[in-house]
C-alpha cells in the first residue's frame, strides 16, 4: 500500500496501519468504520478530504512532504486536532507510562537509589509535557486562531513553533528518549524485567506518537504560517 | 589507516570453516579471525559467521549481535543474513560486504567508553542543577569547553538531557540523592 488516497476504504487502511486509530479519534472518527471510503467518511464528518489526507499521510509516512496549498480555515481544524492530541497524551499515554512505572518500581528490588533516579526522570518528563500543553493552550492555539482569522500579523509564531534547541530546558521528547536509553543501556541490578519491558513499550508508543505529530507541526503548521505571513 | 576487521567463525564443519577462512583472507584482508567449532564469548565482532543449528540453539547470545551475524544453511534463501552453502563466491562476498557496511561498530565503541575524570566533574555539576555558564565559572573553564565536554558525555552515554544525565549520575553513584 502506497500513499493513502480518498478512494480507499478506511477500514482497510486501518487494518494495515492500526496506529492510525488514536489519530482518527482526534477527527471524531471511531471504530465501526464499515466499508465506507475515505471520501464518504470525510463528507459525513464535514472534513475537507484533501486536508484530511495530508494529515494522515504526514502522520504515517516519514518521507512524505505535503506539496499543496492550505487555506486559513484549516488552522481551526489543526488547532482542534492538536488539542485532542494533547488531551490524549495527558489522559492516556502519559498515565499509561506512570501506571507501568509505578508497578515496576513497586516490584523491583530494593535499590532505592535507582528507583529514585527513575522516578525523578519520569517526573521531569511529566512536567515537560504539562508545560508544553500549557504553552500550547495559553499561547500557540490562541495565536493560531487569531492568525487564522487574519486579525493581526504574528510573525514570531514561526519561531515559537520551532524546537527549543537554543534553550537549556529539555523538551518532553528529549527526556522521553533519555528515559528509553537509561532503561535499555544503563539500568542494572534486581529489576522486574517483564515490567521493565512494559514501561519501555509504553514509552515507545508515546515516542512514536510524538514523532508522528511533530511531523504534522513541522510539515503542515509551519508552512501554513509562512504562507499566511506572505499574504499579510 | 585501515583497521583490521575482527571476525568470528563459529562453525562445527571443518571444511566449511577452512573454506570461509580462505575466502575472507583472500578478499577482505587485513582481518583477524577467531575460529572455533563451538560457541565462545561473543565480543563486539565486525562479523560473526555461524551455522543455523548453532544460531537456533543460542538465539539469546546471537540476537544482540544480529546485524553482524551471517548464518550458513543448506536451503536457498533471499534473506541477506543467510549464506547458502551452495552459493557462488560472488554472492557470498556480497553478503559479507553488506554486513561490513552496517554502521553499528561505533555503537559498540561508544557504550564501552568511560567518562574521563573531568567529564565526571561536569556530570556531577549538571546533576546538581547547574547551568552551563555556572559550571564554566565553578570549574574555571570556558563555556565552549563545558559544551564540548557535555557533547562528549552525551555521545558516550547516549543521554542528552539534564534530567537524563542526573538519573544516570544517581544510578551510577556519581552523585548521592542527598546532594540534589
Amino acid at each position: 500500500m502506497g500513499l493513502i488516497i480518498k478512494q480507499m476504504v478506511l477500514s482497510e487502511v486501518v487494518e494495515k496501519y492500526t496506529s492510525l486509530i488514536p489519530m482518527l479519534n482526534r477527527f471524531d472518527i471511531h471504530l465501526g468504520l464499515g466499508d465506507d471510503t475515505i471520501q464518504t467518511i470525510c463528507d459525513k464528518k464535514g472534513l475537507d478530504v484533501n486536508f484530511f489526507l495530508v494529515m494522515v499521510n504526514t502522520y504515517l509516512f516519514d518521507d512524505y512532504y505535503p506539496d499543496q496549498q492550505f487555506e486559513s480555515f484549516h488552522i481551526g481544524q489543526i488547532v482542534n486536532y492538536l488539542k485532542l492530541t494533547n488531551n490524549y497524551y495527558q489522559h492516556v499515554l502519559v498515565p499509561n507510562i506512570a501506571r507501568h512505572l509505578h508497578l515496576f518500581i513497586q516490584q523491583s528490588g530494593k535499590d532505592n537509589r535507582i528507583l529514585i533516579a527513575i522516578q525523578r526522570l519520569f517526573d521531569s518528563f511529566d512536567q515537560a509535557v504539562k508545560q508544553r500543553i500549557n504553552e500550547d493552550n495559553t499561547e500557540l492555539f490562541k495565536d493560531m486562531l487569531s492568525m487564522g482569522k487574519q486579525i493581526e500579523k504574528e510573525p514570531h509564531l514561526i519561531a515559537l513553533l520551532s524546537s527549543k534547541n537554543e534553550a537549556e530546558t529539555d523538551t518532553a521528547e528529549e527526556i522521553l528518549h533519555d528515559m528509553l536509553k537509561i532503561f535499555i543501556r544503563h539500568l542494572s541490578g534486581d529489576i522486574n524485567e517483564n515490567l521493565c519491558y512494559a514501561v519501555i513499550f509504553a514509552i515507545g508508543s508515546l515516542s512514536k506518537d510524538f514523532a508522528q505529530n511533530n511531523r504534522i507541526r513541522n510539515r503542515i503548521l509551519k508552512p501554513l504560517f509562512t504562507a499566511i505571513d506572505k499574504v499579510d | 589507516m585501515s583497521k583490521n576487521k575482527h571476525i568470528a567463525l563459529i562453525l562445527p564443519d571443518t571444511i566449511i570453516r577452512l573454506g570461509m577462512e580462505k575466502l575472507l583472507s583472500d578478499f577482505f584482508s587485513p582481518i583477524t579471525i577467531d575460529s572455533s567449532n563451538g560457541l565462545s564469548n561473543l565480543a563486539p565482532y565486525d562479523l560473526i559467521i555461524t551455522d543455523s543449528i548453532h544460531f537456533i540453539n543460542n538465539t539469546t547470545v546471537f540476537l544482540p549481535h544480529k546485524r553482524n551475524v551471517l548464518i550458513i544453511n543448506n536451503l536457498p534463501s533471499d534473506d541477506t543474513s543467510m549464506i547458502n552453502a551452495f552459493d557462488n563466491t560472488e554472492t557470498i562476498i556480497k553478503r559479507i560486504q553488506s554486513v561490513f557496511k552496517q554502521p553499528c561498530r561505533s555503537t559498540y565503541k561508544d557504550t564501552n567508553e568511560r567518562l574521563t575524570p573531568r567529564e565526571t566533574d561536569i556530570l556531577r555539576c549538571v546533576a546538581k542543577g547547574l547551568i552551563n555558564k555556572e559550571i564554566a565559572k565553578l570549574l574555571n573553564i570556558s563555556l565552549n569547553t563545558v559544551l564540548t565536554h557535555r557533547k562528549n558525555i552525551s555521545a558516550k552515554l547516549g543521554v542528552k538531557t539534564s534530567s537524563g544525565l542526573t538519573s544516570y549520575a544517581i544510578i551510577n553513584g556519581i552523585i548521592s540523592t542527598n546532594d540534589l
